[in-house]
């Protein structure tokens, strides 16, 4: 991804609408795909991302130079996201007993067979919770006990939704690969 | 295990990073563009915004605190002062015929002073009250500190004495308080009071004849007498004239039913529409004066053994208080929620349509015109041939009437002036004058017949006052004896400020009267004593004034009369001369 230029980055911290559009669009792209995991649709993604990109505007003069704007940004995406989601979401207390030591192995044929945007809508077919848990860990790269302190839940129910969201994923994915065998046969 | 969940997540991460990009809306942009335009920050024009709403809300805020200020005022005015809400306008429910009255002085009168009139007297117009702006403008009591000692003693006997020999005696009328009554004074005040509107002390209907007093103070001379200021709180007046009003029967004061005023008309010099009744109030330390329980000694005795309360004169301690009545008038006749149609011009109109050669009119049996003359006026009016003319005369009104001043015949159903005349539309259509077919043709010209009419009713307004401002008076409802004013505020004093004198060596300033009395306009304003100097109060710069000194030297009465121009300077050097009354009056009889 293209860094963003210095005087973007100028440019809004005197309020130029102009340079504004621009780095709105330059971020538009990337911001919007990761929005629409935490969403269920383009429009409330895009309002996710609009009330992040209004933070963005709005502290723009306390980022620090020296980092990189767009993890900055990406931070502010995903943690306005959560707080979305974390308005919305009700978790259920989960018992660690509850976890199944099961593991997931890809089938090989699904290297081939599925494509990137089906992995994408399967995702965004998952409960609300968790995709939410599953996003968190899986892209974002937080820990079970961050994830507990970001939601307010105890790790086990973050695991446990971690767990539930590796069985349907595959469940689903088993179920695309056998459609697309048997379409194939007939 | 942990490795094969790994690469479960490893395949779903890169499928992700791998996965379409969505395309950039516009509506997107547009509205984070909206959010953006809304969002708090400074802008070009937020200083200004902030201006006009500080402002605006300032004004707010300024509109808010003055209703709320007015609002308390009343509700304080109307609910300390027992006195002036009985002032108050009180619905009419008779009008008042005029009796013969003889004034009953010597009292020894027996005969039947009052009669009965046989006609009574109808009066379509009367005057109504409004309440007064400048009832708000009352300023708080100021006189806790120029209160004059209410027992002075011996002091001060020769000044009273020499105001009590200027004073004109007050006019007795014996009246028989079982019938209505009209007094007429003798400086041109007329009272007029109604039957059984006398009531002793504990609301008892008085029957025995009742003894009127009448005080009339119209000039300076007398109010001087009398100690009477104009002032309302710190607030100097312009008088109309005072009056003082009390009955007696059997020497103990009575009182007036607030339900049946007493009706005062006051001569008047020049009419001034913001003339205003203002009723005598008393500091609340000296409430034990404000009604008297017991008919006056006339003369002050100079024993200082027997001095009591009632030598002291309560007059000077007055503050005067706006009643809540101003002059207007109301015109009662005035319907003007009422539809009228002129019969004249509606008849005309249809037959017009109807027949192009005739012309048909209706005129009123009660115009004191000639058939004749009619059909030549209407010829001349609507250049019709003279024999193309037909009248047709509506007797449908009695008890006709006719409205002071105007040419307009006042009927219970309409008007008559001339050969023409207006009527109620629904009559119209029960006399069958007019069908309903008329309404729905000639609806514009029953609007423009209304506009006219109210119109009419504007000037015939005007007409009424311009009326009353011949009647030479200033009439008002009272319901409390006592003392009352007419008075208006003062309001074009630009600039005031505190206008004092210091007396000679050898005045006793605890028994003096000192005033300045205005030239251009009847204001009289009290001086009292303080730190040593005659204060009184602030007044307005380079009016000129003269100053009215009584003060007692030896026992004996000394007067300074000395015309002055109002300077910030404090006035010095006056000089005292003995006068007697009859030249102090005629000196003040100039002014």
């Amino acid at each position: 991804m293209k860094p963003v230029s210095a005087d973007i980055i100028s440019g809004c911290l005197s309020n130029n609408l102009n340079q504004q559009r621009q780095l709105y669009e330059h971020c538009y792209p990337e911001m919007v795909k990761l929005c629409l995991l935490y969403s269920r649709d383009p429009d409330e993604a895009a309002a996710l991302y609009n009330a992040a990109m209004l933070k963005v505007f709005s502290g723009i003069s306390g980022f620090n130079s020296k980092g990189e704007l767009m993890g900055w940004i990406r931070r502010i995406v995903v943690n306005t996201c959560i707080d979305d989601c974390r308005k919305r979401a009700k978790f259920i207390v989960r018992p660690i007993d509850d976890i199944s030591g099961d593991t997931f192995q890809i089938n090989p044929e699904a290297y081939d067979r599925i494509n990137a945007n089906e992995i994408v809508h399967f995702i965004k077919e998952l409960p609300l919770n968790t995709a939410l848990v599953f996003n968190l860990f899986v892209l974002e790269g937080y820990k079970h006990e961050e994830i507990a302190m970001l939601l307010g839940i105890s790790a086990g129910t973050s695991k446990w939704h971690l767990n539930e969201a590796r069985r349907l994923l595959k469940m689903k994915l088993d179920h695309s690969l056998k459609q697309k065998t048997y379409a194939h046969v007939s | 295990m942990s490795a094969e969940n790994n690469s479960f997540d490893e395949f779903y991460r890169q499928n992700y990073e791998a996965a379409e990009t969505p395309l950039l809306s516009v509506q997107h942009w547009n509205d984070m563009a909206k959010i953006l335009g809304r969002r708090p920050g400074p802008k070009k024009s937020f200083h200004k915004r902030t201006i006009r709403r500080v402002i605006s809300y300032l004004g707010l805020l300024a509109i808010i605190t003055t209703v709320t200020y007015f609002s308390v005022n009343t509700k304080r005015v109307t609910k300390v002062s027992n006195s002036t809400a009985q002032y108050l306008p009180q619905r009419r429910t008779k009008q008042l015929q005029k009796v013969q009255v003889l004034p009953a002085f010597p009292l020894t009168v027996s005969a039947p002073l009052l009669v009965r009139p046989k006609k009574k007297l109808r009066v379509s117009h009367s005057i109504i009250r409004v309440v007064s702006d400048t009832i708000f403008q009352q300023r708080p009591e100021t006189y806790s500190k120029i209160i004059p000692a209410p027992n002075p003693g011996a002091g001060g006997i020769a000044v009273r004495n020499f105001l009590q020999e200027i004073k004109a005696p007050a006019q007795i009328f014996k009246i028989n308080p079982l019938h209505d009554t009209m007094l007429f004074g003798s400086q041109g005040t007329v009272i007029k009071i109604q039957a059984r509107s006398f009531v002793d002390s504990l609301n008892r209907l008085v029957q025995t004849p009742v003894i009127f007093e009448l005080t009339e103070c119209y000039n300076y001379a007398d109010m001087l007498a009398h100690d009477l200021a104009t002032t309302s709180g710190d607030a100097p007046l312009v008088s109309g004239g005072m009056l003082c009003l009390q009955a007696f029967s059997a020497d103990y004061a009575l009182k007036i039913l607030p339900s049946k005023p007493v009706q005062v008309a006051m001569p008047r010099e020049n009419y001034d529409s913001e003339m205003q009744l203002f009723v005598a109030k008393l500091p609340t330390n000296l409430s034990a004066y404000p009604v008297l329980k017991v008919k006056p000694k006339a003369v002050y005795v100079e024993d200082s053994k027997k001095s009591d309360s009632s030598i002291f004169n309560p007059n000077a301690a007055i503050n005067w208080q706006p009643a809540g009545q101003l002059q207007a008038y109301q015109n009662k006749t005035a319907f003007v929620s009422r539809r009228y149609i002129k019969l004249f011009e509606v008849r005309q109109q249809v037959k017009t349509m109807e027949q192009q050669d005739n012309r048909h009119f209706i005129v009123s049996l009660n115009t004191s015109i000639p058939d004749e003359k009619v059909k030549l006026l209407l010829s001349n009016r609507y250049a019709i041939d003279l024999h193309k003319i037909s009248l047709q005369k509506v007797a449908a009104f009695d008890d006709k009437k006719r409205a002071k001043n105007t040419g307009v015949i006042l009927t219970k159903t309409g008007f008559v002036a001339g050969d023409s005349m207006m009527m109620l539309f629904e009559l119209a259509l029960k006399e069958k004058i007019v069908f309903e077919k008329d309404s729905l043709a000639f609806m514009k010209l029953i609007e423009q017949d209304r506009v006219n009419y109210l119109e009419r009713i504007r000037k015939d307004s005007i007409a009424f006052v311009r009326q009353q401002e011949f009647d030479n008076a200033y009439r008002f409802d009272i319901t409390g004896l006592g003392w009352i004013n007419c008075d208006k505020f003062r309001r074009n004093d630009l600039e005031r400020f505190e206008f004092s004198l210091s007396l000679p060596p050898g005045i006793d300033r605890r028994y003096g009267n000192f005033k300045i009395v205005f030239k251009n306009q009847r204001t009289i304003l009290p001086g009292y004593e303080m730190n040593g100097r005659i204060s009184f109060g602030k007044v307005p710069l380079n009016e000129p004034v003269q100053l009215v000194c009584i003060a007692e030297n030896n026992g004996r009465a000394i007067v300074c009369l000395k015309n002055l121009i109002v300077t910030p300077a404090e006035v010095e050097k006056l000089s005292f001369e003995f006068m007697t009354p009859e030249q102090f009056k005629a000196r003040l009889a100039k002014l």
